[in-house]
Order: C-alpha cells, then sequence, then structure tokens
C-alpha cells in the first residue's frame, strides 16, 4: 500500500519538509524546481537531521557541519559528509506525495552528478 | 575455553589488528603524552621573555632565501622585531652570504632602508655618509681626519650566517657553537638531494595577526580543521587530504625529525576535481606531470623554531611566523610554483596562488579568534587529538629547548 508523504503544497519549491512515518527513519522531501525528491533525512556524519538543514539547487546543507548531498541520488557532495544517504523512489497523485510501492531504495552511490562543480 | 570460543578471540584480535588505531601517533611516540596544553603559554609576558631569550636569541632563523637576492653582488634586509635587531644580508659577487647587523658604526642608525637590491660600490650611511664595502668593511668617513680611530676597527658587525638549499639562516648566539646542518640533524638528511632548484618564490604575502605567534603555527600544524572550516577549506582542499569512512582526516604519517617533524597527507580516492582544476590540469600536462619526488603529495615540515616548509603537489610554500608580542605575529607565506614557460602556465600559478591565499585567509581570521578565546582565561589548558599529533610535538620541542637553555 502505498503511504502518504504530504500534500505537494507543503514543500514550496526550494524548500524541504521533514517526514515521520511509522516503521522508517526519518524521511525529508525536497523540492527542486517542481520536482519531489525523498531522502533519510540523518545525516550520515553526524547525528542531525538534513530536514532542518537548507536546500541549495538538489543539494541540502547540513546545518551541524555543514556538509552536503545531492538529494537527487544521495551522495555526499561536500565535506565533512563522504557517505551517501539513501533515496526512496516517489509518486505525485492528486496533488499529494507518496512513497512508491518499491520505495526503499539502498543509497546511490552515483558518481553521474557532480553537484560540487555546479 | 572451547574452541568456538578461541576463534571467535581470534577474530577478534583479527579485526583489531585491522582496525585504523585511533591513537596511533601518540603510541608511536609516547613521549610527546596526550595531556592538555595550558593557554599561559600563548599568553603569558613571561613565557613570551623566555622565548625570546631562550630560543630566538639562541636559535638558528631563517631570514630569506637564494630568491630575495637579484643576483650576485645584492642584499636585501630581515628585520627581527622579537630580537630587535635589523640585518643586512649580502650576496657577494662570489655568491657567499654574510649577513651584519644593518647598524653604522658611528652613531647607530640604520644604515639601509631599502627592502633588498643590487650592492651599492658603498653601503651608504643617510645620516653622515659613512660607507661599507659589501664584506662589511669601513671604507668611507666623510671627514675622517676629525677622528680618532683605526677605519679597521669600525666595520659592519657580522652575524653567524649559513645557507641550506639555499634558505638563508642566521644564529644570533654569538657564544654558540651549533652548527646550522647539527640545528637541522635528521631533517636535513631526510631532504637531502630534493630538487629545490626547480621551484621558484612567486609570490609572498606578509599578515599581521593579533595572536601570538604559537596559534597561527599550531592552527596551521594540522589538518583536523580542513574537512570543517567553511566555506573554502571543506570545497577547495578537502578532497586532497584523505579521510576515512566519516571524512575525518588521517595523516599518512608522521616523523620527529630532531627538533623538528614532519607529517604528510595522501590525497583523497574519491576526490572530485573543480572544473577549474580539470581545465588546469589539461592546459599543460607536462607541467602538472609530478616532479618532486613525494611519496604523496602533501608533506608539512616544521623546522625549529618558527618556520614551515611544505610541499603540495608540485608546489612548496614556506611559513615564517614571526613573534613580535605576545600578542602580535607577522605571518610571513611564501609561495613557489615552477617558473612557468608560457601565458597558460602563468595563469595556472596565479590560480593556484588565489586559492591559496583564500583558504589562508579563512585561516588567520580564526587565529585572531583563538587568541581572544585564549586571552579571556575561560580555560587554563586545551586538548589536543591524535591527528594533532605536530602540533605537541613542536611544543614539546619548545620546551626541551628552553630547558636545555636553562641548564647551560
Amino acid at each position: 500500500m502505498r503511504r502518504l508523504l504530504c500534500d505537494l503544497s507543503e514543500v514550496p519549491d526550494g524548500q524541504l519538509k521533514s517526514i515521520e512515518l511509522e516503521g522508517l527513519p526519518e524521511l525529508a522531501v525536497a523540492n527542486v524546481e517542481g520536482t519531489f525528491h525523498v531522502f533519510e533525512a540523518t545525516c550520515s556524519h553526524g547525528a542531525s537531521s538534513l530536514g532542518e538543514g537548507r536546500l541549495l539547487g538538489c543539494e541540502v546543507e547540513c546545518v551541524l557541519h555543514k556538509g552536503r548531498f545531492d538529494v537527487t541520488t544521495g551522495k555526499a557532495t561536500r565535506r565533512p559528509s563522504k557517505k551517501p544517504i539513501a533515496v526512496y523512489a516517489s509518486v505525485v497523485e492528486d496533488g499529494r506525495l507518496f512513497l512508491a510501492d518499491d520505495a526503499e531504495v539502498a543509497p546511490v552511490p552515483a558518481d553521474t552528478v557532480d553537484a560540487a562543480s555546479r | 575455553m572451547t574452541d568456538l570460543d578461541d576463534r571467535a578471540l581470534e577474530a577478534l584480535a583479527a579485526d583489531l589488528d585491522a582496525a585504523p588505531d585511533p591513537h596511533r601517533w601518540n603510541n608511536k611516540y609516547p613521549e610527546l603524552g596526550n595531556g592538555p596544553i595550558s593557554t599561559d603559554r600563548f599568553i603569558d609576558p613571561a613565557f613570551y621573555e623566555r622565548e625570546r631569550k631562550e630560543v630566538f636569541a639562541k636559535s638558528w632563523i631563517n631570514v630569506g632565501s637564494a630568491h630575495d637576492f637579484t643576483g650576485p653582488n645584492s642584499f636585501f634586509v630581515r628585520d627581527i622585531k622579537i630580537l630587535g635587531v635589523s640585518l643586512l644580508v649580502v650576496k657577494d659577487a662570489d655568491g657567499k652570504v654574510q649577513a651584519f647587523h644593518n647598524v653604522c658604526s658611528h652613531r647607530g642608525n640604520k644604515l639601509i632602508w631599502e627592502n633588498r637590491g643590487a650592492c651599492p660600490k658603498l653601503f651608504a650611511c643617510r645620516f653622515h655618509g659613512w660607507g661599507y664595502a659589501a664584506d662589511g668593511a669601513l671604507k668611507e668617513v666623510p671627514d675622517g681626519e676629525v677622528f680618532h680611530f683605526d677605519k679597521e676597527d669600525w666595520g659592519l658587525v657580522p652575524v653567524r650566517t649559513e645557507s641550506w638549499n639555499g634558505f638563508v639562516f642566521v644564529n644570533l648566539d654569538e657564544n654558540g657553537t651549533e652548527g646550522l646542518l647539527e640545528h637541522l640533524g635528521p631533517l636535513a638528511e631526510s631532504l637531502a638531494g630534493f630538487p629545490f632548484d626547480k621551484l621558484t618564490l612567486q609570490y609572498r604575502y606578509d599578515v599581521s595577526e593579533r595572536a601570538n605567534w604559537k596559534v597561527a603555527l599550531d592552527a596551521q600544524n594540522e589538518i583536523y580543521h580542513v574537512p570543517m572550516l567553511a566555506p573554502l577549506h571543506r570545497f577547495l582542499a578537502g578532497g586532497a587530504f584523505s579521510s576515512n569512512d566519516e571524512g575525518y582526516t588521517r595523516l599518512y604519517d608522521f616523523e620527529r625529525l630532531g627538533r623538528h617533524s614532519v607529517y604528510f597527507s595522501d590525497s583523497d580516492a574519491d576526490f572530485q576535481e573543480t572544473r577549474t582544476g580539470t581545465i588546469n590540469g589539461g592546459v599543460s600536462p607536462s607541467y602538472n606531470a609530478p616532479k618532486l619526488p613525494l611519496k604523496v603529495p602533501f608533506a608539512f615540515h616544521v623546522l625549529f623554531p618558527n618556520m614551515v616548509l611544505a610541499f603540495f603537489g608540485n608546489s612548496m610554500f614556506t611559513y615564517n611566523i614571526w613573534p613580535e608580542a605576545v600578542n602580535q605575529t607577522t605571518w610571513e607565506i611564501r609561495l613557489h610554483y615552477q617558473e612557468p614557460t608560457n601565458l597558460a602556465e602563468r595563469v595556472i600559478n596565479e590560480q593556484a596562488k588565489c586559492r591559496f591565499r583564500d583558504l589562508l585567509c579563512e585561516d588567520a581570521i580564526g587565529h585572531e579568534a583563538l587568541q581572544i578565546g585564549l586571552e579571556s582565561r575561560a580555560r587554563d589548558a586545551f586538548v589536543l587529538g591524535d591527528q594533532e599529533i605536530q602540533i605537541r610535538a613542536f611544543h614539546k620541542n619548545l620546551d626541551e629547548y628552553m630547558e636545555r637553555a636553562d641548564n647551560a
């Protein structure tokens, strides 16, 4: 069964939102120019929630040590973060965002996106 | 104990062997200790006075290099505020380097006020026109017949001077017997044959800081801060310093070399070069090919007491950290690169310089903030981690040098 994350209107362009769903780690939703990305909210570096961070383009910056991750791939893009975070597949339906049925995606060690040089 | 228990213990021992030792350097050099370091060392005028008297007045001090001379028969002037001296360092026509007190023998005027240049026929004092040759001999005394002395006794006062790989050192201790090579000891041996001549001095910054000289040195003397300091360090330098899976830097090696020391850092395996870096690398592949015999790209030597000699890829940078008061320092930064042979290579050097300069600006702001915190005496000591081992080594060397002076 699809699990509801939030209404799209709750996450304006360029914003983040923390989501707590039973049985899952804390998640966060990022709206990057109208496309929604769902990722594990706990920073892989330190015990801090990325849901409280800043969204800079497609990168989320942790408030604690200012490490960054590409929210589209989960890849760490700025030190001190080094390990990736998990990203989750999602679907939009009727103005609402749901976790996809097979949402639990392993961290993607993507090497196709080099956000640091953007 | 059962066989199963034995196997478990063996597996545990193997795991422990494989895991990086978080106290690796302290275990290698247990004499460096692991306790806190006192705040007083950075703020106490009495400690500063001991440093002046027992270290700077007695140790070999780097005052410049071959790059400060415009050629044979040239000079540069070096003022050393902590010792209250000005030195005239002369390279004669045969290439011999000798430093003199930059003081006219007549009335004590500062003799040469220019920073550097070709030797004039005579070094002339602007006060009464006394003139000295490049070997310090007094040659010209206007209206000399009114004086009552032998000119031979009133030349410039020489200072013990020795050179090593183009670096000029002086020692103000008239009674000292230790030579420069003895002072450098294993550090000189470790850099024997190093191709210093592939690099030339291309940029210099003299940064005035309201901080103790050791605050500036210590802040540069570790790479623990590199992934954290924002925004530039982590962006421009982070990938050039290898780190563990958690993103924390780990030294490749650390060695005590007599009263000096060195740490090495490898580059990160997953470092992605910036676009500018990638472009620079492609512009002149032969220029960017590794030229220096380094086992890893980064080596940071501290030459006791106040010099840093560091290599980064094909470049070398030196620091001379000049104490001027207990909380005032000039951080002299010199950047050495290969001599460019065309405009593209010149641009590569310029770009590397700008990156490095901006990183060091981020550091410099921190130095003054550190001094303010130390002077507040909020704590009477602070702590160091294993990755900051070279800071411990430096302070240990400083203590040992001062104790030696106390016992002399």
